[in-house]
Order: structure tokens, then C-alpha cells, then sequence
């Protein structure tokens, strides 16, 4: 039995079929990718997976369990960075990250988040606000946000988004270390060298599936 | 700038977008409709003041009633203060910073006129609070109209002294300026509430006092315009750029009428300003992570909490100009407008999903965390307001405690209902009206908070002992429970 199963996805908008019968299976220490053009559905079936959209029909399991983001194990076990991460205006990145490791209780949560955010790359920001962030920092502290947090799934739509070159090859590795480490990736990604460098399987979406 | 402006003229001949009798009906819609509501807010006014008239007739009464000018002025010219050093006050739009201020035109030429608007809407402002402020309290029309010129007077020194303290190197003259104005406005609240208000009508037109006080007036009024004006050359790209960055935003909202998201806006803006600040980390898990987190919030910007500690001041004053049992409504509405700035956590919270996604309990329990500093605020400020709804409900003892609690609660539901309140939904049907199609949310939306404020002081205001109390009491704690367990806004 796989982390997580997608069977006979469904995501219906007005007569438009969006999604439909989509079937997808993600196994711990594996990554799928999504691809498709724009419009094909990539982020309706993360927004699906993730619980922030309600599917028309179909069933997502995690652990074989229906995927219910209310409960306190998924929304342990389910990491995501979707492009609407809110942000409190206050609260400087290094006080996000440790907002988020100490919601999750994660041991020793400072050296937690001094890692994360070496890794990021944010040290140097780490005091400022997230409104002087420019668009790809701040998407480094979403990624970051997930990566100081217990997972078990990592759910990325278009995490190279607004990264540079140099953004984008740091992510293949720090994605690659994830599979290694056993946490299961689902991404939707337009990068097809993000993609080559981390999926296992590659999914494609066309118009209407 | 000449050249400029000539230019725009040229380009401008042959492309009008309106045509004259379209802006002539437009104009006539605007005049009528101004002249209408303000003939019916002027009527109000009076009518007001008439009621007062019969009502107030104790000398405590009265000379608490005489400082109303005073106070209604005071408070005009610290709003044009506040609004001055939100915006700048002197502001360019965006489009204007990077087209304008990045060529070698004369900025005091381009910035005047800018400067001149300001200073007249602010004069304006003050001179209709003033004016409503003498026509509250009655007074005959020459000390009326010299204590509103005056007043209008003032506030123009007070706008052209933000112009001028708008450079960077200039900064702490706003801020001192209405930290001033602040204490100096509780200083007449308090007294009004320790019954020591001294007796201050509003002079009479031929006093030699009113004539000193405008002459002195027009005086910095006219200093702060010139300084202001020999200082717009000196102002840099970036003292006028941010408050053009706060105008689009704030427009925006106030077209949709979505208050939060003014909020939202200018809460943004003011951190954006700040940019940095000393990292504070550590502390407990789970749901308290958020409760520390407001915690620090308060320390890092105690203003806040002091502001909510001095308008305590607000209802005893009330109490000792007579209010009776509407205290209970002054109180909590203090309370709530006064508290509003400390529920910032929540706002973001409950904006949107993302956040209450991103931690491991329900949005339920990460809501009531982000609620739970503000809400205890709320029920102290409710408690410290005992002693004046003790006064305006003649009860004492325990029961006073309770009423001061319900006011409390009825303050910290309303605050949650304003912060999570859901913005105007314009993707669903909307209703024609004459001012065009608004969704059915519009109205719901403008008057949240106030509707749970009226809805939880009813009952005490109806049943003005232990049983109102305890109905209000349950009332707000239903609903602050309601609001916190609700999804956040998608």
C-alpha cells in the first residue's frame, strides 16, 4: 500500500471537468511530478490531495486513511508550499520558522531552524520582516517553513517558482535528500530540470484529465 | 515643469474619455447628494444638541459638556496628525515616483500644489468636526464659527509642521507631536472622569482670548505652510514613495468597503517601513507557541497595550457626565475600538487558510490561541470599567464584577467579529441598488462587530443588574466561541 493514493479523481467546475479519473499512487521516498501546460489541473489535484479543495469524486488516503485535514496526524504528516503561504507582517523570518517548529514541537527546534535556514539561505534575512523579502526569498521561507517541520509527504506546487538558476539546482538536492530521508514528494512543476533531477515518475496531465 | 504641464495639455486636447454634459451630471449627482446627507447630518447634529440641551443640566453636566469642543478639536487635529505620518503626508503615486521624480524637473514645482491639497483637506476635516463640536454644545454662531477658524487654522499649522518634519532626519517631530495631542486629550477625558474638569466654554467671539488664539493660529499657520514649501525640494525619492505605495491599497479597499483589509494594508505598510527587528526565539509548543508569539507582539509594541490601559478613562468620563446605564455601551465600544490593534495575530490567522494549515492542531485552536492575549485584555479593560458601570447602573458589589467581565467579553467577541469578519463576495449575486450592484455580504461586512457589540450590551442595557449581565455574558462567549471555530476566509 502506497503513503498516498489518488483513485478516480475527480474535480468538476461548472460543466467544466477539470480533473477526472485521475489515479495516482506516491510511496514513501519517492517523488512524482506533475507536468502539463497551463489550465491541465496540476494544482487543482494538489489543492485536492492537500484537502484545500473538495473533490467532485474520487478518494485520497494517506496511510490508507481517508485524507481528513482536520485531524492532527495529517496535518502533521502533510507538508505543504502552495503559492499562498500568508505571512504574519510582525514576525521576522527566523521567528516564522520558529513559530512553525514549536506549533509542531520539534526537539531542539533552535538548531532545527538554524539548519533550515542555512540551507535556505536566509541567514542573512533572518531578522527582517517578510514585507522587505523580495518575491524569491520569500518563497525560500515557504519552502523553508515545510522543511522546519515534521513530514511525511511534501506537497510542492511549482516550488521553483521565482528561484533562481541557482535556487532551482539547490532545490534538486535538498528534494533528493528528502527522498532519501524518506519523505514522500508530490510536485507539479514547469522546471524540466527540477523534474529530471528529483521525480521517479512523472505524471502528465492533459486538457481534461 | 511648465514645459511639462503644457505637454500634458497637448496630449491631453482630443482625448477626453468624458464628455461635458456627462461630467456636469456627475458633478450635480455629487453636489446634490453632498448637500442632502449633510443637511440631514447637520440636522442630526442640532437635533442632538437639543436633547442634550434638555438632558444635561447638573453643573458636572455642564462643564463637561463645554469641554466637548474642545475635545472634538483636539481629536480632529491629532487624526490629521496620524494621517499625516501614514502617508507622509506630501505623497506621489507610484507612477509619478518613477516617472517624475527620476528627472531633473523642480520637485517643490511638482510637490506644491500636492502639499496645497493636503493642507486644505485637512483644514477642511478639522473645520467640520470643530463646527460639529459648537453645534453639539449649542453655541452662538460668531464664537462658533471663531472657534471652528480657529481650529481650521491650527490644523493647517498641524499639516504644514508634518510637511515639514516629513524628511527623514525629521522624523520624531510627528510622533512627539501626537503623543502630545494624546495625553493632552486624556488629560481632559481624565479629568472629566475624577470630576475635576475645569469650566471652559468656548470663548465668545469679541474675547480677547479668541482673537489672541487665531491670531496666533493664522501665525503658524502661515510659518509651517512656508517651511513646509522651502522644504519640498529637500525631499527624497523615498520620503514621498511610501505613502504613494499605501494610497493604491488603501483605495482599493475602501472601494469595496472591506475595513480589514484597510487594515490589513496599513498594518503592512507600517512593518514594511520598520523592516527589521531584534529576533526573539524560543518558548512553549503546540497552540501556546501562538499565545507567546501575541506575547511578544505586545512587548515589541507596548503602544498598544497602552492605549487600551488609558482609555479606561473613556467610560468614567461618561459616568461622570451623566451617561447612566450607557456606560455599558461606551465601555464596551472603548473597549473594542481600543483593542482592535491587539488582535493582529488573528487577523492574519483567519485572512486566509494557509496559515491555520500550516500548524499541526485545528484552525479552531490555532484561532482561539491567536484570540487569547487580546480577549484577556478585553476582560481586564471590562474589569478596570467596574468602578464607572457601578456608577451608571447603580449596583455594587459582585454584580458590578460581573458587568464589568460582560463588558469586557462583549468588547473581545466584537473585536474577533470585526477581525474575522469575510470580506465583500462580489462572485456571488449581487443585489442592484442605486449605487449599483453590491453583493449581499457588502452591508454585513461594514457593520461587523457593531452588530455583535449592540447584540451582547442589550441585554444588560435592557435588564441593567446580575441577570443581564449573565445573559450578555453567555451571549458574547457563544459567539467569540462561534467566530474562533469557523474556517478561516478562503
Amino acid at each position: 500500500m502506497a503513503l498516498l493514493e489518488v483513485r478516480g479523481l475527480r474535480r468538476r467546475y461548472a460543466e467544466i471537468d477539470v480533473v477526472s479519473g485521475l489515479d495516482l499512487d506516491v510511496d514513501a521516498g519517492e517523488a512524482v511530478a506533475l507536468v502539463g501546460s497551463n489550465g491541465t489541473g496540476k494544482s487543482t489535484v494538489l489543492r485536492c490531495v492537500t484537502g484545500a479543495d473538495a473533490p467532485t469524486a474520487g478518494t485520497v488516503t494517506l496511510d490508507g486513511q481517508p485524507l481528513d485535514d482536520r485531524t492532527a496526524a495529517v496535518r502533521t504528516a502533510l507538508a505543504t508550499v502552495m503559492d499562498d503561504l500568508d505571512y504574519f507582517p510582525d514576525l521576522s523570518v527566523v521567528e516564522h520558522l520558529d513559530l512553525f517548529a514549536r506549533a509542531h514541537r520539534v526537539a531542539d527546534a533552535e538548531a532545527v531552524v538554524d539548519g533550515v535556514l542555512r540551507d535556505v539561505g536566509l541567514v542573512a534575512q533572518a531578522g527582517q520582516l517578510p514585507g522587505t523579502l523580495s518575491s524569491g526569498q520569500r518563497r525560500r521561507l515557504a519552502l523553508a517553513s515545510a522543511f522546519v517541520r515534521p513530514r511525511r509527504l511534501l506537497v510542492l506546487d511549482e516550488p521553483e517558482q521565482r528561484l533562481d538558476v541557482e535556487g532551482v539546482a539547490w532545490l534538486a538536492q535538498r528534494l533528493t535528500r528528502e527522498k532519501a530521508e524518506g519523505t514522500a514528494i508530490l510536485m507539479a512543476s514547469h522546471e524540466p530540470a527540477l523534474v529530471e533531477a528529483v521525480a521517479d515518475r512523472v505524471h502528465e496531465l492533459g486538457s481534461g484529465h | 515643469m511648465r514645459a511639462l504641464r503644457a505637454e500634458i495639455r497637448h496630449w491631453r486636447r482630443g482625448r477626453a474619455s468624458v464628455r461635458l454634459a456627462d461630467a456636469l451630471q456627475d458633478a450635480y449627482i455629487a453636489v446634490f447628494a453632498t448637500v442632502m446627507l449633510g443637511g440631514m447630518f447637520v440636522n442630526a447634529v442640532i437635533q442632538a444638541g437639543a436633547v442634550t440641551d434638555e438632558l444635561c443640566v447638573s453643573a458636572t453636566c455642564q462643564d463637561t459638556r463645554g469641554l466637548v469642543p474642545w475635545l472634538v478639536g483636539g481629536s480632529s487635529l491629532l487624526a490629521v496628525v496620524a494621517v499625516a505620518r501614514l502617508f507622509g503626508p506630501v505623497y506621489v503615486t507610484p507612477a509619478d515616483g518613477s516617472w517624475l521624480l527620476t528627472s531633473p524637473l523642480d520637485r517643490r514645482a511638482l510637490l506644491g500644489p500636492r502639499l496645497l491639497r493636503i493642507m486644505l483637506v485637512a483644514a477642511l476635516a478639522s473645520a467640520a468636526a470643530a463646527a460639529v463640536g459648537v453645534l453639539l454644545v449649542g453655541t452662538d454662531l460668531a464664537s462658533g464659527l471663531g472657534f471652528t477658524v480657529t481650529t481650521c487654522l491650527l490644523s493647517l499649522a498641524t499639516a504644514g509642521a508634518c510637511a515639514y518634519a516629513q524628511e527623514r532626519e525629521r522624523r520624531t517631530l510627528a510622533p512627539t507631536a501626537q503623543w502630545v495631542l494624546l495625553a493632552a486629550l486624556w488629560g481632559g477625558a481624565a479629568s472629566v472622569a475624577l470630576d475635576v474638569a475645569p469650566s471652559m466654554p468656548v470663548p465668545a467671539a469679541g474675547d480677547p482670548l479668541t482673537v489672541v488664539a487665531g491670531v496666533v493660529a493664522a501665525l503658524l499657520a502661515g510659518v509651517a505652510a512656508v517651511a513646509a514649501w522651502r522644504h519640498l525640494g529637500h525631499l527624497r525619492h523615498r520620503d514621498v514613495a511610501t505613502g504613494g505605495e499605501l494610497s493604491p491599497g488603501l483605495s482599493g479597499a475602501f472601494a469595496t468597503l472591506d475595513l480589514a483589509l484597510a487594515y490589513d494594508v496599513v498594518l503592512a505598510h507600517r512593518w514594511k517601513g520598520r523592516g527589521a527587528v531584534t529576533p526573539r526565539r524560543g518558548g512553549p509548543g503546540g497552540p501556546l507557541a501562538l499565545v507567546q508569539v501575541d506575547l511578544r507582539r505586545l512587548r515589541r509594541t507596548p503602544q498598544r497595550l497602552v492605549v487600551l490601559v488609558a482609555a479606561v478613562v473613556v467610560p468614567y468620563a461618561a459616568a461622570a457626565a451623566g451617561a447612566g446605564r450607557f456606560v455599558v455601551l461606551v465601555a464596551a465600544a472603548t473597549g473594542f475600538v481600543a483593542g482592535l490593534p491587539l488582535l493582529s495575530g488573528l487577523r492574519v490567522m483567519a485572512r486566509g487558510p494557509s496559515l491555520a494549515r500550516a500548524m499541526p492542531f485545528s484552525s479552531a485552536a490555532a484561532q482561539s490561541a491567536a484570540a487569547a492575549v487580546p480577549t484577556v485584555a478585553a476582560l481586564a479593560f471590562g474589569i478596570a470599567t467596574t468602578g464607572a458601570i457601578a456608577g451608571g447602573l447603580t449596583t455594587a458589589g459582585w454584580p458590578a464584577w460581573v458587568c464589568g467581565l460582560a463588558v469586557g467579553a462583549s468588547a473581545a467577541a466584537s473585536g474577533v467579529r470585526w477581525m474575522t469578519r469575510r470580506p465583500p463576495d462580489y462572485s456571488k449575486p449581487l443585489i442592484a441598488t442605486p449605487a449599483g450592484a453590491v453583493p449581499t455580504n457588502l452591508y454585513g461586512s461594514v457593520i461587523a462587530g457593531f452588530d455583535v457589540l449592540l447584540l451582547t450590551t442589550l441585554p444588560i442595557l435592557l435588564v441593567p443588574d446580575l441577570r443581564g449581565a449573565a445573559v450578555s455574558l453567555a451571549l458574547s462567549a457563544g459567539v467569540w466561541g462561534y467566530l474562533v471555530s469557523r474556517s478561516p476566509a478562503r
